[in-house]
């Protein structure tokens, strides 16, 4: 069990390094697959709401790193984020692909919602109806990637569900 | 955990800072000098027959003009004039940041160990493209046209109309445009004329290219005009920018735009302050003015 939670921990935090590689080091923008939210939320599915609230806090941090204006928007929006996945483990039982994927939607779209919510400079920037325009087709990008990802994983540590 | 994220968030630029620096100097720094390195190994890989075709039209230029230099050379020494400082701009690439909160803005791969300033501006060979809003020792990130708090002072090139030159978001980024606000009510700017900057403010060097007139955006009756203005410069085609790290006066020989001179250089609303002292001219432009 220790071994599989380090694997785990390893493919979170590649997850993790692989957004900071599409967003900083190759510069995409908000249509390449947002991997830190799908880092917290396979996270959330895992662990309490607190630890979940913590883990968004610090990559919400480190995705606003190169933020100019609304430094700290993305880490209120993944703290969100974070705790809502995790109660979700009170509500839903379930590690299907089907399910991810509509676990991850929903989580990346309600990200990107609240991000909308709290940054005012993000509201200024986003298209217009970004909420039921851009937000879902981003929210389904990342979700996507993030089940691909997830299915890499399982292949890679030999087992149909993570748990 | 949500308390001190709207803490953070809340928290004032001056103090929110710190951190910033702190995670783009550990966590994001390779990631942000992979991209550096990518720039600038972009630059190196540009179009070997396009340089060639610039350097001929350089040579050609420079042969024409050798005579002219060699008069202005002799003349300064008649006349015991110094030579100008030519080193006013530094050339620098562009680093794109595709996280929330960096919308409309950029990295430059040169900062404060190279003269840049809060405030400098940036330009391309086609005109203004935005002004630098954050600078480190190696590195400075800078705000484009498109940004809200974009600002800068312009006027037909014909001289007929002054004011200022702000972002109007389109419904997508491609569709955002400029407007020149504040222009007297009686002026008939045409469409397709060019606008360009007044020199206003001593931020941006005079007669640099913003933009073409597309037509009438506003009419506050009997008080003012605003006009849309199509920009010289869009930001996402821009790979290379000239840094301002030194006053440059009047660049408008090089975007061949010749504006008239400024009826309000006397006035003293507008005029450079000698004493350094920050009245509107010198903060109409600056980071955070309004």
């Amino acid at each position: 069990m220790p071994e599989r939670n380090i694997s785990y921990g390893v493919f979170i935090a590649l997850l993790a390094s692989g957004h900071l590689v599409l967003h900083v080091a190759l510069g995409y923008g908000p249509a390449a697959p947002d991997l830190i939210a799908v880092a917290l939320l396979l996270v959330a599915r895992r662990t309490t709401p607190p630890r979940a609230a913590a883990l968004g806090l610090v990559l919400g941090l480190l995705a606003d790193g190169m933020a100019l204006t609304s430094f700290g928007a993305t880490a209120v929006a993944l703290v969100v984020v974070g705790w809502a996945g995790a109660r979700t483990r009170d509500m839903f039982e379930g590690g299907s692909y089907a399910f991810t994927l509509a676990f991850l939607f929903v989580g990346k779209w309600l990200a990107d919602a609240s991000y909308l919510l709290v940054s005012p400079a993000g509201r200024a920037a986003a298209p217009a109806g970004a909420l039921v325009t851009a937000l879902p087709l981003y929210a389904l990008s990342t979700a996507l990637a993030g089940v691909l990802a997830l299915a890499a994983y399982r292949f890679s540590v030999g087992t149909r569900y993570a748990r | 955990m949500l308390l001190l994220a709207i803490i953070i968030l809340l928290l004032p630029a001056a103090y929110q800072q710190p951190l910033r620096i702190l995670l783009r100097g550990t966590v994001l720094q390779p990631f942000a000098a992979t991209q550096a390195q990518l720039a600038a190994r972009r630059s190196r890989s540009v179009d070997v027959r396009v340089l060639r075709a610039e350097r001929d039209s350089l040579a050609a230029l420079v042969v024409a003009q050798a005579p002219l230099a060699i008069e202005n050379r002799e003349l300064r020494a008649m006349l015991r004039i110094g030579y100008r400082l030519e080193q006013r701009f530094r050339p620098a690439n562009v680093l794109r940041l595709g996280s929330a909160g960096a919308e409309s803005t950029f990295m430059i791969d040169i900062g404060r160990g190279d003269g840049v300033k809060v405030g400098s501006p940036v330009l391309t060979a086609e005109g203004v493209l935005g002004t630098v809003w954050e600078v480190s020792e190696h590195r400075a990130q800078a705000i484009d046209w498109t940004h809200p708090q974009f600002v800068v002072s312009g006027m037909t090139a014909t001289g007929e109309a002054y004011g200022l030159v702000e972002a109007r978001r389109g419904r997508f980024r491609e569709e955002d445009l400029l407007v020149l606000t504040g222009a007297p009510f009686h002026s008939d700017v045409r469409p397709g004329s060019r606008v360009v900057t007044s020199g206003r403010g001593d931020v941006f060097p005079r007669g640099v290219m913003i933009g073409t007139v597309l037509g009438i955006d506003e009419a506050d009756t009997g008080w003012r005009k605003s006009y849309l203005l199509r920009p010289a410069v869009r930001p996402e085609s821009a790979t290379q920018v000239l840094v301002g790290i030194a006053p440059a006066g009047d660049l408008a020989d090089i975007w061949h735009t010749a504006p008239p001179p400024d009826p309000a250089a006397r006035d003293s609303t507008f005029a450079p302050n000698p004493a350094g002292a920050p009245g509107m001219a010198s903060t109409l432009n600056q980071p955070g003015a309004r």
